[in-house]
């Protein structure tokens, strides 16, 4: 079902943390909210949950508005950004949620056990909370959120406290496993290449405003400002005229479309390649090496350009005066 | 010395003897101070738990009184009962003075905020996206205090021993508006008091011992449960 939310205002000690006047979370698609820290993005989970009781505005989800309180919890999955459990077995803790979703008993044991083998944590079911470490314990948070099989299924951040190859593995089978227990799903974090890969949409928020949203392709190469682009991973550059983005991985050394003097001020050896860090009048910027690019020390100054980029208005005016070259 | 010992003789006599009278007051504490404890926790848990997690103005402030009620002293609970429930007083129609009702309340009135500061630090050292947790999972809000308990047992535990322990002990209010009277509302430590001043040491003794294995039970029993959680 979507999730639509109309003139949704949320102020949190007397400041105003999310302000959308429309949002259409679209049926049967897997979207991410982007955006960084204090962005709103919890909130307008929350609000989706009926948690935010002092929202003004409203919430749909299908045809139905989301009053506060636990019957609009029911028709959500929620898996919080920090993984709560009751001091019981994580059988005990998945099955007690299928419980109070009114799933009978002699269904409880297949369903949760289902879902904590789709997160890998199924050899891990008898065990307690203490004895599990922060990235089995997110697992397991995913697991009880899937398990109940909601139209709508609410993350946060669920690849928090995840770390290296058990991550990959999580993104890697994470939309799958969405598809299989879900039909919306909404998916918050402040990682970008996590949006992108998990979702099919995506919204952009900052500072409880939705800058950008759609298709995450239409929103990557569309980006409204410096500001959203920025976040989307384009470096912004300040030309005269206007403010350029340069997508990610497009800055090479040489001249090029657009060309620029970098200012070397760090050179780290990642291994495999080599990575040059400094400024462009001012403005911070990465490149990658060649292996077989000369490797420059700080203070030295690089010649870089970019054959693809967009030119954008000034930072939050919210208009793109120029479309790409 | 010589004293100590022959009222600890006396003790034992009267432990093991089958005096109905002390039996009497013993079952009379139990229930004077048992029942208190009760109304105690089903005005208190909830009232803690309210506090724990709601926010409104001037919070800070009946916390701050339920603190200092933790540590009211028991006389001076008990003059305020007496005044309230004396035969001019304004619930004086009740005749509840110098009845074991009127200790239940005095004793109440004592346990009432223990119970309260217990039970909110209680809940308050529970993980605090556990109750929208609950709230998600399709918890009702009787559901959701229930699991709440569960979890905050351990405190909740310790809520009911300082609860029983401070009306058991308390020696003042019953005094004052129980009036210690002899077969009626004569509880362990008013007739601690009374056999003392008689110069009954042995009886004094003999109630002090039973005083002391009754709270030590009642914690003992309550420890047992409250460690048995924590194992799990």
């Amino acid at each position: 079902m979507d999730i639509a939310a109309v003139d949704l205002r949320i102020e949190s000690q007397g400041r105003r943390v999310l302000d959308i006047p429309s949002l259409l979370i679209r049926d049967g698609r897997v979207t991410a909210i982007l955006g960084p820290n204090g962005a709103g993005k919890t909130t307008l989970l929350r609000a989706i949950a009926g948690l935010e009781k002092g929202a003004a505005g409203s919430i749909r989800l299908g045809d139905q508005a989301v009053e506060p309180g636990y019957r609009a919890g029911r028709r959500v999955a929620f898996a919080f950004q920090e993984a709560i459990f009751l001091r019981a077995t994580m059988r005990r803790n998945l099955e007690l949620a299928l419980e109070l979703r009114g799933i009978p008993r002699s269904q409880r044991a297949e369903k949760a056990s289902d879902a904590a083998s789709h997160l890998g944590v199924r050899h891990l079911l008898d065990r307690h909370p203490r004895q599990l470490s922060g990235g089995e314990l997110q697992r397991f948070n995913v697991a009880r959120a899937i398990s109940l099989e909601a139209p709508i299924a609410l993350f946060d951040e669920p690849m928090s406290g995840i770390d290296g190859r058990a991550r990959e593995q999580l993104a890697d089978e994470l939309p799958e496993t969405l598809r299989r227990f879900t039909r919306t799903a909404v998916i918050v974090t402040h990682d970008r290449l996590e949006a992108f890969r998990l979702a099919q949409d995506v919204v952009v928020l900052l500072d409880g405003r939705v800058r950008a949203a759609g298709p995450k392709g239409e929103v990557f190469r569309d980006p409204p400002d410096a500001q959203v682009a920025h976040l989307l991973g384009y470096t912004i550059l300040e030309r005269p005229g206007g403010t350029l983005a340069v997508p990610p991985d497009a800055l090479r050394i040489g001249a090029a479309t657009w060309t620029f003097e970098m200012r070397v001020t760090a050179v780290a050896d990642l291994g495999s390649r080599f990575e040059a860090r400094g400024t462009v009048e001012g403005t911070p910027v990465a490149l990658t090496l060649p292996p077989d690019a000369p490797q420059p020390v700080p203070g030295d100054k690089l010649m870089i350009g970019a054959d693809s980029a967009l030119g954008l208005g000034p930072a939050a005016s919210g208009k793109s005066f120029a479309v790409r070259e | 010395m010589h004293a100590l010992w022959e009222g600890a003789r006396g003790a034992s006599g009267l432990l093991f003897g089958g005096d109905p009278e002390f039996w009497a007051i013993v079952g009379r504490t139990l229930l004077v101070s048992g029942a208190a404890t009760a109304l105690a926790m089903s005005v208190g848990v909830p009232l803690g738990y309210l506090l724990a997690r709601r926010r409104f103005p001037g919070r800070t402030f009946v916390l701050s009184l339920i603190n200092t009620g933790m540590g009211l002293p028991p006389v001076v609970v008990g003059l305020v009962v007496w005044l309230l429930l004396v035969r001019s007083g304004p619930f004086g129609t009740f005749e509840l003075i110098y009845t074991k009702g009127a200790m239940i309340i005095a004793q109440f009135a004592i346990s009432t905020p223990i119970i309260v500061g217990f039970t909110a630090a209680s809940i308050q050292a529970l993980p605090p996206g556990l109750p929208d947790l609950l709230t998600t999972l399709g918890a009702d809000p009787l559901r959701k205090l229930l699991l709440l308990s569960r979890e905050a047992k351990l405190g909740l535990l310790a809520a009911v021993m300082a609860g029983f322990g401070g009306a058991v002990s308390e020696v003042g209010a019953s005094m004052t508006v129980g009036g210690n009277l002899q077969g009626s509302t004569r509880v362990l430590t008013t007739a601690i008091v009374t056999e003392t001043s008689r110069g009954a040491t042995d009886r004094a003794i003999a109630l002090g011992v039973v005083l002391l294995l009754l709270s030590y039970g009642v914690t003992l029993l309550l420890t047992v449960v409250q460690q048995r959680q924590q194992a799990r």
